[in-house]
């Protein structure tokens, strides 16, 4: 089993939750590593919000199995809650209590020694300090937001898992959050859900992406928007000529030509800065009149946006095929 | 169960903080005064009469429960599901049943606190007459019990539902139907086994022991029962949220 290994901080294996008839995710299987921040993505409804509640126990799988930090979440159920924090997306707050005495609370509940010197340090991380005496109903939702990031670290726990964290903040609090995460990250391990794909570029080491409860993608961010096959420059000239294109194919190093438009080429090169500068050196020398002359990094934004397609195309593919068993079998 | 104490203190705070508990409790304390001032001034007009006693004060603190209970205990595991604070609760590391004896303990204690307000009665008499102690004694232990049971029966209600009026609602019916047993088994007075049975099923019947000065194990135990099995009930509710 997974949970043996003393690295593996969060298991799901073969996940799959019915509601009634639906399908909310179907034989969902990955592992975290101590120390890996993981972004959850997919659309609205496509199962990321459950696979995270059967990772915190609070509902059990239909099928398989999810185990955090080794124990089993149903089985070892509060061995399991012990290792672990939670942000569910709905902020869970009692409004009729002070910010300290909500967190005093979830401390006490998670046996946190010199609770209230570690209540000192979690209100300065989320810098609430100053609104600790205030009642949780006054806060702004920002504010609210990032008590129920406190709650969720207060035990400084193995695991945090994050359904939304910076929803509602304003941006300098999101990057404050952004930057907790990622100090959080070097001892924990994370599984964070957004939508801010920009977010996940820059704290996650790792993204899987699911897709109408089926996983699309997982592998590190690295590999989804670094060392991809296109490798491109887009040359933008103020008077490029019939033979522009052919002059630029025919150098050493790049493989593909493209007008994108009257006055724009995209160049599929081998990566190299040799060929790079030769194709900037050329057109210059040429008189085209170099304009500028960027790289193209398919973005995770783009590679989303192309798993979402790709997952598009197979569904009606795949009633296609249920509408002409049916028909055979009539 | 260190637990249970730390959500019954969180809950403390919160019942404390809602206007209910203090409409609650001024209820209680002007009904039963006014009751208490007129026992005590009646036979001094008249020049006779019996001794004033805490049994019509008590009898009525317990009636008013009825009402008085199920507005307590309305919202304290509806609202939790309503906001969704319950999905933390249950993913924290309290089981279960940690939960509702906790929420249990908080919404005792205040209704002894309440209970706690009538000694005012008691203390007037001992201070100016010579009662008799045992039954003012068994008199409260019958109303703390009769209180733990229909706390239970609220907190099961409370469990069952998203809302807090239909907890409310529900908490009422299911109380004012255990109250109400001794009308039917008047009616199959003709059926012994089934009468007997709808005559020890109501509440009424197991307070009047205590109120008059017996504390039978029959009575303690129904009223335990009651507390307990609501008690086991709505921590299995609030387990099966997490298959639904």
């Amino acid at each position: 089993m997974d949970g043996m290994n003393n690295d593996v901080m969060i298991a799901a294996e073969n996940l799959t939750k019915v509601y009634g008839v639906n399908v909310a995710i179907d034989d969902i299987s990955f592992t975290c590593k101590r120390g890996e921040i993981v972004g959850f993505l997919g659309p609205n409804g496509s199962g990321k919000t459950t696979t995270m509640r059967i990772l915190t126990g609070y509902m059990p799988p239909t099928a398989g199995a999810a185990y955090i930090a080794g124990h089993h979440t149903i089985n070892d159920s509060i061995a399991a809650r012990e290792r672990l924090g939670y942000l569910p997306e709905t902020v869970p707050l009692y409004p009729e209590m002070t910010v300290e005495g909500y967190l005093a609370f979830m401390g006490r509940v998670r046996r946190v020694d010199n609770l209230w010197e570690r209540l000192d340090d979690v209100l300065e991380a989320v810098d609430l300090l100053d609104r600790a005496e205030s009642y949780i109903g006054s806060l702004s939702k920002g504010m609210r937001q990032r008590v129920g990031l406190a709650q969720a670290m207060i035990h400084d726990p193995d695991v945090l898992i994050l359904d939304e964290p910076t929803i509602g903040l304003d941006p300098r609090q999101v990057v404050e959050v952004r930057e907790l995460v990622q100090e959080l990250g070097q001892r924990h391990t994370i599984l964070l859900s957004t939508h801010i794909l920009s977010e996940v570029e820059q704290i996650c080491d790792r993204v899987i992406m699911i897709i109408d409860g089926h996983i699309w993608a997982d592998m590190p961010l690295a590999q989804i928007v670094g060392e991809s096959d296109t490798r491109r420059v887009s040359l933008n000239l103020i008077n490029p000529t019939r033979d522009t294109a052919q002059v630029l194919s025919n150098l050493a190093g790049v493989s593909h030509v493209q007008q994108e438009g009257e006055r724009r080429f995209a160049v599929a090169y081998d990566g190299t800065e040799e060929t790079r500068s030769a194709v900037a050196a050329t057109a210059v020398n040429s008189g085209w009149g170099l304009l500028d002359l960027s790289s193209d990094r398919p973005t995770l934004e783009a590679v989303f946006l192309q798993k979402l397609r790709e997952a598009e195309t197979m569904r009606p593919l795949a009633q296609d095929g249920e509408q002409a068993a049916i028909e055979e079998e009539e | 169960m260190r637990n249970v104490w730390f959500v019954a203190r969180r809950e403390l705070g919160s019942i404390f903080v809602q206007p209910i508990a203090y409409i609650f409790a001024i209820m209680m304390t002007i009904i039963t005064g006014l009751i208490f001032s007129a026992q005590i001034s009646f036979p001094s007009l008249q020049g006779s009469g019996p001794p004033p006693t805490l049994i019509q004060i008590l009898n009525t603190f317990s009636f008013l429960a009825i009402f008085g209970v199920p507005a307590i205990t309305m919202r304290l595991l509806s609202e939790e599901q309503q906001t969704g604070t319950i999905e933390l609760l249950m993913t924290l590391p309290i089981r279960d049943i940690e939960v509702v004896l906790g929420k249990f303990l908080a919404a005792f204690l205040f209704y002894a606190a309440v209970t706690a307000l009538t000694l005012i009665y008691p203390i007037v008499l001992l201070r100016f007459g010579n009662p008799d102690v045992g039954p003012m004694i068994s008199g409260y232990l019958g109303v703390l019990l009769w209180g733990a049971s229909l706390l239970g029966i609220g907190l099961l209600a409370s469990a069952m539902s998203e809302n807090q009026i239909n907890a409310f609602m529900l908490a009422f019916g299911i109380i004012l139907f255990l109250y109400l047993t001794t009308i039917p088994a008047q009616l199959f007075a003709v059926n012994p086994p089934f009468s007997t049975i709808l005559e020890e099923l109501s509440l009424q019947n197991h307070l009047n022991g205590f109120l008059n000065g017996l504390i039978s194990a029959k009575d303690v135990l129904y009223y335990l029962a009651v507390c307990g099995v609501s008690l086991f009930a709505a921590a299995r509710v609030l387990e099966s949220r997490r298959w639904r």
